[in-house]
């Protein structure tokens, strides 16, 4: 589905390039609808290059296809770590901490804000880049340095998932000491729990069934 | 002890149609996080008539399923359309007479009625994904009969693409109305069965969701030291009960 939105996103410029041959611009529209599966974020990135080739002429749109291809592997390997495994958990795991430290509507709020704030600013740049410089986009993506922020924001995430816990005793009004203290460590002993059995268990059974799935087909 | 029929429809489909633009959000359109257990359910329990409690089974959920990326090919659970089911189905049930003062119970026993409906919501988004694949076949047909994208009134390209989103909030808002409904119908018969002695038990049960959701998050991390400064935090915070 994502060639047809690259399709729809690059067409204004194939329309004022190639609208005076509507057969020339039916052939070039077609080649945007090659398979293409990228980071829906850093996707901005690709299309800006791709701009920036295709007005060049159709010789240099052609050849610009042909790196896409690569591209989109390439910044959506990148773009799902940073977005999905470091941006998304650490937002997610801020916003729930704000939630048991103060219930109320700042958790979402923080959530909505926090997250489009950053993937916007991302993406506005990358496409900038894409356009005005064609391939000096991969410069502009490696310095941003997205996997050591990733890294960074793992820690983040780490550190607010252990606060989420400590709140949580609160939020479930144990009035004692003694009673949050317990509730605490089951708590963490539960994690601890849950954590081996995914760590090993969970994981050698899905491992199982994907063997299994392979052979059958 | 249940809601009376025309509420129960009422509810469902307003949460179904109006919640439904949510799960857009998704894959489908903008992904700015609104589809989110946290918005979602907030939003749901808003439509339904009682954000508070949507707003807690959201952050019940929001860590639940946040392990299951969206990497490559693989399709996680839908805890979207999960979210605004219970959202929607708990805000409605807070009216009832066996639900007050027991807030929480409600949200418990609304999402264990709801979440049977994991597997299902993958088998949605599946289906989804399938007929907008074949979306590009119809494209490419479309263009080898000598059609351009903005071909005049036609417009194929925005058609199509319309198609596309329409398959998706459709399907989730199907799927939403089942699930919200199911819930209404469920959830006030396992509420009636849990005896006031135990609702100190049940009232703080949900706790086992984001620790669920918690352990998955760290299964996922790559490096050890994370695990150590997870449990160096938790050994730290436990000096501050």
């Amino acid at each position: 589905m994502q060639c047809l939105g690259l399709a729809y996103a690059i067409y204004p410029l194939l329309k004022k390039l190639y609208g005076h041959n509507p057969a020339q611009l039916i052939r070039r529209t077609r080649c945007y609808l090659n398979c293409f599966n990228s980071n829906p974020y850093l996707a901005a990135g690709i299309l800006g290059f791709l701009v920036h080739m295709e007005s060049q002429g159709e010789e240099m749109g052609d050849q610009g296809l042909s790196l896409s291809s690569s591209l989109s592997a390439l910044y959506g390997a990148v773009g799902d770590n940073f977005f999905w495994n470091g941006l998304k958990p650490m937002a997610s795991a801020l916003a729930v901490m704000i939630f048991f430290w103060h219930p109320g509507l700042a958790g979402p709020v923080f959530l909505l804000l926090f997250y489009n704030l950053v993937h916007i600013c991302i993406r506005y740049v990358v496409y900038l880049y894409g356009v005005h410089r064609g391939i000096g986009v991969l410069e502009k993506i490696d310095s941003l340095r997205l996997p050591l922020l990733r890294n960074i924001m793992e820690y983040i995430t780490t550190v607010s998932l252990a606060v989420t816990v400590f709140l949580m005793v609160d939020y479930f009004n144990f009035k004692s000491s003694l009673g949050a203290t317990l509730f605490y460590l089951l708590m963490l002993l539960l994690i601890a729990g849950l954590w081996w059995y995914r760590k090993n268990v969970h994981r050698s059974f899905s491992l199982k069934n994907q063997f299994a799935l392979m052979r059958k087909s | 002890m249940w809601l009376d029929f025309s509420s129960i429809i009422w509810l469902t489909a307003k949460v179904s149609l109006l919640g439904s633009f949510c799960a857009l959000d998704r894959t489908a359109f903008l992904q700015m996080m609104l589809s989110r257990p946290l918005v979602a359910a907030t939003f749901a329990g808003m439509l339904a008539g009682n954000w508070e409690i949507g707003l807690l089974l959201g952050a019940a959920l929001e860590l639940c399923f946040l392990s299951e990326m969206p990497v490559g090919t693989m399709i996680p659970t839908d805890d979207t359309l999960l979210a605004l089911a219970a959202g929607g189905a708990a805000a409605a049930l807070s009216v009832l007479p066996q639900a007050a003062g027991r807030l929480p119970t409600l949200a418990l026993v609304v999402l264990l009625s709801t979440l049977p409906w994991a597997a299902f919501t993958r088998k949605v988004d599946g289906w989804v994904r399938v007929r907008n694949a074949q979306l590009i076949d119809e494209v490419e047909t479309a263009l080898l009969a000598g059609h351009t994208l903005d071909d005049g009134e036609r417009k194929v390209a925005v058609n199509f693409h319309l198609h596309g989103l329409l398959n998706f909030y459709g399907a989730a808002a199907a799927a939403v109305a089942l699930m919200m409904f199911s819930s209404l119908l469920v959830a006030p018969m396992l509420l009636f069965l849990v005896p006031d002695w135990l609702q100190p038990l049940t009232d703080r049960l949900l706790f086992i969701f984001p620790v669920i959701g918690i352990a998955g998050l760290l299964s996922n991390m790559n490096h050890k030291r994370q695990l150590v400064v997870f449990a160096g935090v938790a050994v730290v915070l436990l000096f501050f009960l």
